[in-house]
């Protein structure tokens, strides 16, 4: 469940929910929503893998990632999304990412 | 589902069954005929409850559970493990009121009652909770993945309500609401199942 916090504690990562809502969608597409280095999108897809809450399928070499997530953590996002909890962190650092490093 | 626990809930589905109907040829025997007028009054809420909820179960994971025996999954794995407690659970506890039926034993039957309806409750809250976590099919049989998770977690969120409310309903209501909102429960899982066929038919991937 801690893993489940911590990837859940990132507004990036929330977004990326977010989208994978709507449908399945490659790492490149998912990486074109989001002004940030192709590594550190990869670093949050690994979080979100590790929490359970996404699953990969490898097609040649382009990953596609759907969303895998359970009601309790549906519910938990949502609450997370609703009261703005967390700001970004940096998956490799684990450390609040400063406006502009990215 | 594997075959394994495809039998083990075919088993408790007809033990539950065979026994209410049993328990119920016992009453009758013993009363002299049954009250075919007050039928749904006099059979108590322990005989049907249990074969009611193994076969809605049953019909709604049969498909859920069924498409991808080949590949490892801890999800799935989970959720068969939730299913087949939840199975031996409701069928131990309609056959323990049964079989102390017929030795004599009356226990206070409103407490039984809403002591298993607050257990279907919370089975169903915990398999509810992980339903969309399965992975789509695969194969000739696939749906669209974004077809089969969205309609997934609508269902798991439905079904964790459901849960809640029986849950709340064993607790608080009175005992008579307790009968049609068992009905209502299972007629509603089914309902959903059948509409979640309709709408996932015909898209394959």
């Amino acid at each position: 469940m801690n893993r489940v916090f911590k990837a859940l504690s990132d507004p990036t990562r929330r977004r990326v929910l977010q989208l994978l809502r709507e449908r399945p969608m490659t790492a490149g597409e998912l990486a074109a929503h989001f002004p940030m280095h192709k590594a550190t999108m990869s670093a949050h897809f690994s979080v979100l893998r590790e929490a359970d809450l996404i699953a990969a399928d490898k097609q040649g070499k382009s990953i596609t990632y759907r969303l895998r997530i359970s009601v309790l953590e549906d519910a938990l996002l949502a609450f997370s999304e609703m009261v703005g909890i967390g700001f970004s962190l940096s998956p490799v650092t684990d450390r609040p990412i400063e406006k502009g490093a990215e | 589902m594997n075959q394994t626990v495809k039998l083990i809930v075919i088993a408790a589905f007809a033990e539950t069954a065979l026994a209410g109907a049993v328990a119920l040829a016992w009453v009758a025997h013993r009363a002299g005929g049954l009250d075919i007028a007050h039928l749904h009054r006099s059979i108590p809420p322990l005989l049907w409850m249990s074969p009611l909820a193994l076969g809605a179960a049953g019909l709604v994971f049969w498909r859920r559970l069924a498409n991808r025996p080949e590949l490892p999954d801890r999800n799935r794995a989970y959720l068969n493990s939730a299913l087949l407690t939840g199975a031996i659970a409701s069928a131990l506890t309609q056959n323990l009121f049964v079989y102390g039926f017929v030795i004599g034993w009356q226990p206070d039957q409103e407490v039984f009652v809403r002591l298993a309806i607050a257990g279907f409750g919370v089975w169903m809250i915990i398999l509810g909770n992980s339903l969309a976590k399965l992975d789509p099919p695969i194969g000739d049989a696939g749906t669209r993945t974004a077809t089969w998770t969205r309609s997934l977690l609508r269902m798991g969120w439905a079904t964790v309500i459901w849960g809640i409310a029986a849950v709340a309903v064993a607790l608080v209501a009175p005992l008579e609401w307790m009968r049609p909102f068992v009905m209502v429960l299972v007629l509603a899982i089914v309902s959903f199942e059948l509409i979640h066929r309709r709408t996932t038919r015909g898209q394959n991937a």
